[in-house]
């Protein structure tokens, strides 16, 4: 597995996005926290980590396809049997689960910021 | 900026814990089934089981008696007589009277002359008009050399004999047509119309 992990850009690409899309939630959180912010601000805030999270699955994806394709390329030059088919079909059922694995969390971490802002804003309405 | 540090920390570990649980699941799945178990099996040879006891049936048959009265069935005869002498006629042979013989000739052959022989070559009178197939045109086919076998009879009309070459059939036709249209200057040997016989060369063109 960490083979894999290691030798597929794609893999890489995601990890990062996803340790990206994880610490924006928690600075949003952070920030919740302390109520000093406006109602705007938050909302471009909460967007970029939506999207990052929604993105995850779809780099999964993307992985899957590619993998196929580099195992039926595979299998149209060197036969069915040869090392590249093999070699595709892993890559293409390993990335989509890493893409779940990494959106399950983020998708959590989002209900949880997103749980705790609506309170937060309910109260900023009363005080306004 | 305390916070921003504490939620890289913080992010880093969810996300080794995502990974840590995939690597985990892995992990479990590739060793449940490292472990194979080899057990002796100890076969028992027992031996067959004796064969049933044949049991002693006696089986009598029913005799049957049939007794018929009278004196039976009766079988004609008759004497056929064959006579071992056949009278059978010998067929004469046959007597062919091959003092006449008929040769059947073609009357292409007999008094055409080829075109070395005559005193001119025939000219064509009349132009050669061929439609061009429009399949050879698409093929990029725009020369075509046909060579036929002509009759020319003494009043100069033709009468196609044979196609000698024609590289593409769909032309049959068209030849047929334009050579049944075509006249030529009656041949002649010697001051005489004849008949003449020669391949001619067409080149047609799309």
């Amino acid at each position: 597995m960490i083979s894999q992990l290691i030798e597929t850009p794609l893999c890489w690409v995601m990890v990062v996005t996803a340790w990206f899309t994880y610490q924006s939630i928690f600075i949003s959180l952070g920030k919740q926290r302390r109520d000093s912010m406006d109602t705007q601000d938050s909302a471009s805030n909460e967007m970029i980590p939506n999207v990052l999270v929604g993105a995850l699955p779809l780099m999964g994806l993307l992985g899957t396809i590619s993998g196929l394709q580099l195992s039926f390329t595979g299998m149209m030059s060197q036969g069915i049997d040869s090392q590249l088919v093999t070699k595709g079909i892993a890559d293409a059922l390993f990335t989509t689960q890493l893409g779940l694995v990494l959106a399950i969390p983020g998708w959590l971490l989002m209900a949880l910021a997103n749980r705790k802002r609506s309170p937060s804003l309910l109260q900023n309405r009363q005080g306004a | 900026m305390v916070t921003r540090t504490s939620s890289f920390l913080l992010s880093g570990l969810v996300l080794a814990f995502a990974l840590g649980t995939m690597w985990l699941g892995q992990l479990l799945a590739e060793s449940s089934d490292t472990t194979v178990i080899v057990r002796n099996v100890d076969m028992l040879v027992t031996t067959p089981p004796p064969p049933p006891p044949v049991s002693q049936s006696s089986q009598t048959d029913p005799t049957l008696d049939i007794q018929v009265k009278g004196a039976g069935a009766q079988l004609m005869v008759s004497e056929i007589v064959v006579s071992p002498t056949l009278d059978i006629d010998i067929p004469t042979m046959p007597e062919i009277d091959t003092t006449f013989l008929q040769w059947s000739l073609s009357d292409i052959d007999t008094s055409a002359f080829a075109l070395n022989e005559l005193d001119s070559t025939p000219i064509l009178l009349t132009p050669i008009k061929v439609h061009f197939p429009k399949r050879l045109k698409k093929q990029g086919v725009s020369k075509v050399l046909v060579k036929l076998d002509v009759l020319i009879d003494e009043q100069g009309n033709v009468e196609l004999v044979d196609i000698v070459e024609n590289p593409h059939h769909e032309l049959n036709k068209e030849i047929v047509r334009f050579v049944k249209n075509s006249r030529f200057t009656s041949p002649s040997k010697e001051d005489a119309a004849v008949k003449a016989r020669f391949i001619w060369p067409v080149l047609i063109e799309a």
